[in-house]
């Protein structure tokens, strides 16, 4: 997985799997049962990661500097068991910006060209 | 009940996680069998027994995917991806040796104990003694032996051999044709048959290879006794000989060919001989494309 850390070069367009792992972390921190299925109900259940998924795009994102683990402990809202979170650094946050903007000139060009409907 | 099947699945899949590499295993196999045993509650809330099933499937591929990449990654991570193996003229020389011995060696071996088909050789041992006419007296054919390979081989010899055994028709069965003449199946016989000299001697060796160890056995009897039966009506007075049999031909136990020891040596010999060339040539290539100075793109100059 190939990330741009610079604003000199172009940016890369993200897997499905990286960027829907970001969005998740950009409401706060999560640990990995919280991303998959705050992935799950934004995609519609579209996008369904399994743990094999989930913690080897973590695995990548934590080693291009990307998320940060931020803590283990329960969730108060589930059972005792501690749970490793994780947190967007702020070079995590950027990326994310870039991909999200990246996104949306796409729609905006697709609108322009009359495949979507401005819903305003 | 509930938690007993969830704590079974979470168990199974515990046991899977052993197939990622260790490490990532390590840092996180726990927190996956947690993810893993969260799936399986909200899917047996959801739907018991069936979404248990969809969350299994589910989780068998995911897991035969990410298997694999994780171990690929590992690799990568230990330099040892093709593109960095190629970069290095001594990591070139091993992956290519070693990769070109499997691959010609195995073909090898494939081949050799399995594809290449058998043939058992028969052989008769005959004793030629030349008949001696009184009014030729001293007169002697420095190439009486070799005369008579070539009568032996002769079609006045192989057809008579060829319609006492019905040879046409085996033949023709094997090459799933209706019917051979009996020119071609001359030709296909002859193609059988070898014949030696012991050296020093007037004793010759008639071989004879065949598929089927009986009827090669059959075809070298049957030709010596045509042999002897038309030999001294030779024309040539000169060539006239009298035949002695001193081994009947028998039914092989082993095949002539492949001689699969010699074969297996021989190849391990020559694929290894063949694997350093390429891993050297390989090398090589790898080398002098180091030594060519890269030029940089339009825009990395700063």
């Amino acid at each position: 997985m190939t990330i741009t850390k610079s604003n000199h070069e172009p940016p890369v367009p993200l897997t499905p799997a990286v960027f829907h792992i970001l969005l998740a972390l950009v409401s706060g921190e999560r640990h990995g049962y919280a991303i998959m299925r705050e992935v799950e109900e934004t995609t519609q259940g579209s996008v369904k990661m399994g743990p094999g998924t989930l913690y080897g795009t973590i695995k990548r994102l934590l080693a291009a500097g990307l998320i940060e683990e931020s803590d283990e402990r329960p969730d108060p809202e589930m059972d005792s068991e501690r749970r490793r979170y994780y947190q967007l650094t702020a070079e995590g946050k950027r990326v994310a910006r870039e991909e999200a903007q990246r996104y949306a000139r796409t729609v905006q060009t697709a609108r322009l060209k009359g495949l979507l409907h401005d819903p305003a | 009940m509930n938690s007993k099947v969830i704590n079974r699945a979470t168990w199974c899949y515990e046991r899977l996680l052993r197939l990622y590499p260790k490490e990532h295993r390590v840092e996180y196999g726990e927190c996956m069998a947690q993810l893993f045993r969260d799936e399986c509650r909200d899917s047996w809330n959801q739907a018991r027994w069936n979404g248990l099933v969809v969350l299994w499937i589910r989780t068998l591929i995911d897991l035969s995917k990410t298997v694999v990449l994780e171990h690929l990654s590992n690799l990568k991570g230990r330099n040892m991806m093709p593109q960095n193996i190629f970069q290095n003229p001594r990591k070139t020389f091993k992956f290519t040796a070693l990769l070109s011995f499997i691959i010609v060696y195995s073909t090898i071996v494939v081949f050799t104990l399995w594809l290449l088909p058998e043939k058992y050789g028969s052989v008769v041992r005959i004793e030629l003694e030349k008949i001696w006419s009184p009014s030729l007296k001293l007169v002697s054919n420095p190439y009486f032996l070799e005369n008579q390979y070539e009568f032996i081989k002769s079609q006045m010899v192989l057809e008579k051999v060829i319609t006492d055994l019905n040879l046409d028709q085996t033949f023709a069965r094997r090459l799933g044709a209706e019917k051979l003449t009996l020119d071609d199946t001359c030709i296909l016989l002859q193609k059988r048959i070898k014949i030696h000299q012991v050296r020093g001697s007037s004793v010759i060796e008639i071989w004879v290879y065949d598929s089927d160890r009986m009827l090669a056995a059959q075809i070298a009897n049957q030709i010596v006794n045509v042999y002897k039966s038309v030999a001294p009506e030779q024309s040539n007075a000169i060539d006239r000989s009298k035949v002695r049999v001193l081994d009947v031909a028998k039914p092989a136990l082993h095949p002539s060919f492949p001689n699969r020891p010699l074969n297996l040596i021989m190849g391990f010999c020559g694929s290894l001989g063949l694997a350093l060339f390429a891993g050297a040539a390989a090398a090589f290539v790898v080398w002098m494309w180091g030594k060519v100075p890269t030029i940089p793109r339009a825009g990395q100059i700063r």
